[in-house]
């Protein structure tokens, strides 16, 4: 029987939420073309995390096991997937698009000969040949791929697209397998794990955000959008060009690298909308964007749109707050 | 320590996208190029690096005849790069990844280096593939993603940052010779002067062809392991609404919705 592997992802013992995406995407493949579904998982010391994985309804968890998979490692995981990959032959290998992901991916694909697609936001397969949908220009276009020569594929898969898949109640076997990794011939070494510091500002706890991005233009035009968050009395956020320029401080950033927020209202000005500034904030209740591009992705996970120059609407809006406010 | 850089020239990103009849690509014809956000950070990591440590700083590129690739070059020798090569070919326009790290990898392999360096993502396709699949097929160790890059006293490894997610990362060593993928934020890229913009232009681009490095454009596009189907606006995850009118009237329906949810009085 043919089979889809899902490699698990997991960091300091916990899983990440893509590994039960990754897991729900397999079962839908798998209902319509009669897959066996694989989870894997690497590590050391997992056998809890695999116990936990195999209440999910795969078919099958295999823990690969090495001490140098304790931490992280691209090395390690390129050895020991890829001889694992090379004796199962699955149809299809699915990991996350996380940093962990597009770092071996590539890497794997290449040593096993697998054409390799990544941040796919959507899969079909029919009669074992795969269809993947991914984007271009930062979201303003979906591109539909096919493979036309392939038999196997790889793909890596956008976290928060699909919904995580649930527990089941029946438990599947558990298999483990040690992995054969020729420790010396390693040329990186895992040195530390950093964990965020606790900083001054949590703009994560606040109701409403003002968040800025390159759009401003400036490091001179930014009292324009801290006049208005001031006056909402919102929590000032930006996007990662305005931390890179240091602009603002790094605690200030949402997105995939910085928070994920979830305010009643997130007022975006001046954002395109990548996928990494929207993985941190479209749990938010209310989104307006103000955008001069009528094409800017922001607007499609916007409740409200403005396309306007910023410089246009920003002052009148903290002038009208002002006024209510009698401020 | 000598530093190969991997740039790509990208559609201005405010450009305009608009999908062509056919379905099956974007129309380019009125696209203006510049050098890719990450691969500019990459240059300016290189770059002091050489001024630390000495050594060479060489760009590589690949491109379509119409990817203003001179452009993009020029300001790599004005912000210190000290040699250029490109490789032109209409068959970029078409490649993925894989195919085009291949044709990267035979220009480097003829290169001196310590050091390969690329952008974490090209701004318009956006694979975040083709630098760890680079350093696979030239057979070094990889890291993806780095923020901080330090060079051991006798030169034969680095210490690196590697950004993960939600403000964690995690410090790796890596033997030298290696690739990094370079995120943006780990340095601030330098404005050239115009002295060295006017020098700039007077300095030689090593232009190579397929041929020159033994493919040619049927092989390569007989490479590439995709197919692209169609080519669609994403679909919109919420119905936005647009506010219209002045900046008042705006102003005053942004206010309602503020009400609304309970947050201005
Ligand atoms: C691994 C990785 C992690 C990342 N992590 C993050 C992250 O955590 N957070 C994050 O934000 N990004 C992150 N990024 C970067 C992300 O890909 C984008 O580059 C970034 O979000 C773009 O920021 P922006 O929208 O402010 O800038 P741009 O994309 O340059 O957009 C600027 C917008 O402003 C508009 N504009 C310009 N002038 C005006 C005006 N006068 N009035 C109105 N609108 C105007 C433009 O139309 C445009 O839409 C990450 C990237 C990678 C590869
Ligand atoms: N045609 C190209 N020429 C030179 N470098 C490239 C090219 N395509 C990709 N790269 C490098 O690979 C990085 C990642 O690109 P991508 O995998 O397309 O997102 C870029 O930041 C560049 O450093």
């Amino acid at each position: 029987m043919s089979e889809v592997i899902v490699v698990a992802e997991q960091r300091e013992g916990k899983f990440r939420d893509v590994t039960f995406e990754l897991i729900s995407k397999a079962k839908e493949l798998s209902k319509s073309s009669g897959f066996k579904i694989t989870g894997v998982i690497l590590g050391y010391g997992t056998n809890e995390l695999a116990q936990e994985l195999s209440l999910y309804g795969l078919d099958e968890v295999v823990s690969i096991e090495h001490e140098i998979l304790k931490n992280y490692s691209c090395e390690g995981y390129v050895k020991a997937l890829s001889s694992f990959l090379r004796e199962r032959e699955p149809v299809l290998t699915m990991i996350g698009h996380t940093v962990y992901g597009l770092d071996y991916a590539p890497a794997l694909a290449a040593e096993l000969n697998f054409p390799l697609v990544t941040d796919c936001i959507n899969l079909s397969m029919e009669n074992r040949k795969l269809k993947v949908t991914r984007q271009m220009y930062s979201g303003k276009i979906n591109v539909e791929f096919s493979f036309p020569r392939a038999e196997k594929y790889m793909v890596t898969v956008r976290p928060t697209v699909f919904k995580p898949a649930e527990k089941t109640g029946k438990k599947s076997r558990v298999v483990k397998v040690k992995a054969e990794i020729p420790v010396k011939e390693l040329k990186t070494k895992f040195i530390e794990l950093i964990k965020p510091s606790a900083e001054e500002v949590d703009i994560s706890q606040a109701d409403v955000i003002v968040s800025v991005g390159r759009g401003i233009g400036d490091k001179d035009n930014l009292p324009i959008v801290e006049s208005l968050a001031e006056a909402i009395g919102a929590a000032l956020g930006a996007s990662r060009p305005v931390v890179d320029n240091g602009w603002l401080p790094k605690s200030r950033q949402v997105g995939q690298s910085g928070k994920t927020v979830k305010p009643k209202v997130y007022l975006a000005v001046g954002i395109s909308g990548a996928m990494q500034h929207v993985m941190g904030m479209k749990g938010s209740e209310t989104v307006i964007a103000i955008n001069k591009d009528p094409n800017a992705p922001i607007f499609d996970v916007s409740d409200y749109g403005v396309v306007a120059n910023l410089f246009d609407i920003v002052p009148t809006l903290t002038e009208t707050i002002k006024k209510i406010r009698g401020t | 320590m000598d530093v190969v850089v991997c740039v790509k020239s990208v559609p201005l990103s405010e450009q305009e996208i608009v999908i062509n009849e056919e379905e099956t690509g974007v129309v380019k014809e009125n696209f203006k190029y510049e050098m890719n956000e990450w691969d500019s950070y990459a240059l300016e990591e290189a770059v002091q690096l050489k001024e630390k440590l000495g050594g060479k700083v060489t760009v590589v590129t690949a491109g379509a005849p119409n990817w203003n690739l001179d452009f993009v070059l020029r300001e790599c020798y004005a912000k210190g790069a000290d040699e250029a090569v490109k490789v032109v070919d209409e068959a970029f326009e078409q490649l993925d990844p894989l195919t085009t790290a291949k044709v990267l990898a035979e220009v480097i392999k003829k290169l001196n280096y310590d050091l390969v360096l690329t952008g974490v993502q090209a701004s318009d396709d956006n694979y975040t593939q083709t630098g760890v699949t680079l350093a696979k097929l030239l057979g070094l160790p990889h890291v993806s993603v780095v923020t901080k890059v330090g060079v051991s006293q006798d030169q034969k490894f680095l210490t690196v940052n590697q950004e993960l997610e939600g403000g964690y990362e995690q410090i790796i060593q890596v033997s030298l010779p290696a690739l990094l993928t370079i995120q943006t934020g780990i340095n601030q890229p330098r404005y050239a002067s115009l002295m060295k913009i006017r020098a700039a232009m007077k300095k030689e681009i090593k232009t190579l062809k397929l041929e020159d490095l033994g493919f040619t454009r049927d092989k390569l596009l007989g490479m590439v392991p995709v197919k692209v189907e169609r080519v669609f606006t994403p679909k919109v995850e919420k119905a936005v609404k647009f506010l219209k009118g002045s900046p008042e009237e705006i102003a005053q329906q942004i206010v309602e919705i503020l009400k609304d949810k309970g947050l201005i009085g």
